[in-house]
């Protein structure tokens, strides 16, 4: 299956890659779980933002536990499969 | 390793630098995640993802469903679906989906339900808001034909020019059992404990037709399609006979009837470890994998089987699994079967 990607432009023009694990809505909100596919100590550099399908210059953070844990869930789940 | 592991996360959660993330099978696998919430990089103002995060849900009204509470919801719902099944699996999603109406109504629970659908209606009643993803599922998968009287929910079939006190339809049990794993893979809602039984067979039946093919025809509304898979392995009186012994054991009635239940079981049991046995059988025939591949999906699919099962709280113990799978592979002459009994003569 080919890898989805994630890109972003930040402020100085740098274009930043990602590989997205996984993609979840929750309250309204589009959550985006990805790597840089770096490791620190043989544990998978994993992140989770918010985005808005509709708003290409909408990129949040997550700011409340309920939001991590359900990435946590996914990233075990992941681990599942 | 595993208790001394969590205290460290915990202690580095308060912290709230990074989690560890370590599944319970990390040990097996030895692969981890580490989530990082601190964002090294500067300031996003652009951001590009696949085409498929970025659908529009222009056809989505919802006009029917007045309570914000349900609508949102049920948009919600409606964007997983579109997110994650191929459009030729949603017709009946889009066809139902405007003209649903919700409502809310405490008096079900007086029947043991926390939610219903009804199809004839494309209408849900809730009493425990935690049943509402189940019931969309219903809806999603809901075809009905005013013309031939048959309504055809999921892998549900029934006419409904018959009694429904006197007939629920087919496919009943399969189709909850269904829902329910649907239901909690793609919203992580609490599941039913009396669809217990229900939701493992299903899932067991899932490893066998394909996650992807077993998802479209349920949506579809294909019961027929999906016994058409099985035909492959089985004929179709066994089918049926597999299919009825779940709705049997679905029926409330017979929750509670337990000689009923327990061979009803093990019926349903032996059609699946057949039906898994000849579908690798017919792999290795066609050269697709190897003797030692055979073994080794056969016995971990035996090992879902557990010698105690749960219907409705309901413990019953099935002593004979192996001894039954090891008859089905004599009589379906499974690689290497004959040949190691031959030696131990």
């Amino acid at each position: 299956m080919e890898e989805e990607k994630l890109k972003l432009i930040d402020e100085d023009g740098n274009e930043l890659e990602y590989r997205i694990l996984s993609m979840f809505i929750y309250n309204n909100k589009n959550y985006i779980v990805y790597t840089d596919d770096t490791y620190e100590a043989d544990n998978l550099n994993t992140y989770a933002s918010i985005f808005d399908p509709d708003d290409d210059t909408v990129w949040e953070e997550l700011t409340t536990d309920e939001e991590w844990d359900i990435v946590k869930k996914i990233l075990v789940e992941l681990e599942d499969k | 390793m595993g208790s001394e592991l969590h205290e460290i996360i915990k202690l580095i959660d308060l912290f709230g630098i990074y989690f560890v993330v370590v599944p319970y099978l990390a040990n097996r696998f030895g692969h981890y995640f580490r989530i990082k919430k601190i964002y090294n990089h500067k300031k996003i103002i652009k951001v590009s993802v696949p085409p498929k995060y970025k659908k529009k849900y222009d056809n989505i009204e919802l006009n029917k469903i007045n309570n914000k509470t349900f609508k949102e919801v049920a948009l919600e719902f409606s964007k997983v679906l579109i997110e994650h099944f191929p459009e030729e699996a949603l017709t009946n999603f889009y066809n139902n989906l405007n003209e649903l109406t919700i409502k809310n109504n405490k008096l079900i629970v007086l029947i043991g339900a926390g939610g219903c659908y009804a199809p004839l209606n494309n209408s849900i009643t809730i009493s425990d808001f935690d049943a509402i993803y189940h019931e969309l599922f219903h809806m999603a998968s809901r075809l009905y034909s005013k013309v031939d009287g048959v309504s055809y929910v999921g892998f549900k079939q029934r006419s409904t020019k018959l009694s429904k006190i006197t007939y629920n339809g087919i496919g009943t049990g399969l189709n909850e059992g269904y829902t329910e794993v649907l239901t909690y893979r793609y919203f992580k809602s609490k599941t039913y404990s009396s669809y217990e039984f229900e939701t493992d067979i299903a899932r067991k039946l899932e490893t066998i037709i394909g996650t992807d093919k077993m998802t479209e025809l349920y949506l579809k509304g294909d019961l027929s399609g999906l016994i058409n898979e099985l035909k492959k392995y089985m004929p179709e009186d066994e089918i049926i006979k597999f299919i009825t012994r779940i709705d049997l054991i679905n029926a409330y009635e017979i929750k509670h009837k337990s000689i009923i239940v327990r061979e009803s079981i093990f019926d349903i049991y032996e059609f699946l470890l057949k039906v898994n046995a000849l579908k690798l059988k017919k792999q290795y025939d066609e050269g697709l994998i190897d003797i030692s591949t055979f073994k080794n999906l056969s016995n971990d699919y035996l090992k879902t089987f557990e010698d105690r099962v749960y219907v409705s709280l309901n413990e019953y113990e099935l002593k004979n699994i192996k001894e039954m799978y090891e008859i089905i592979l004599k009589d379906i002459n499974a690689p290497g079967y004959i040949e190691n009994h031959s030696n131990s003569k």
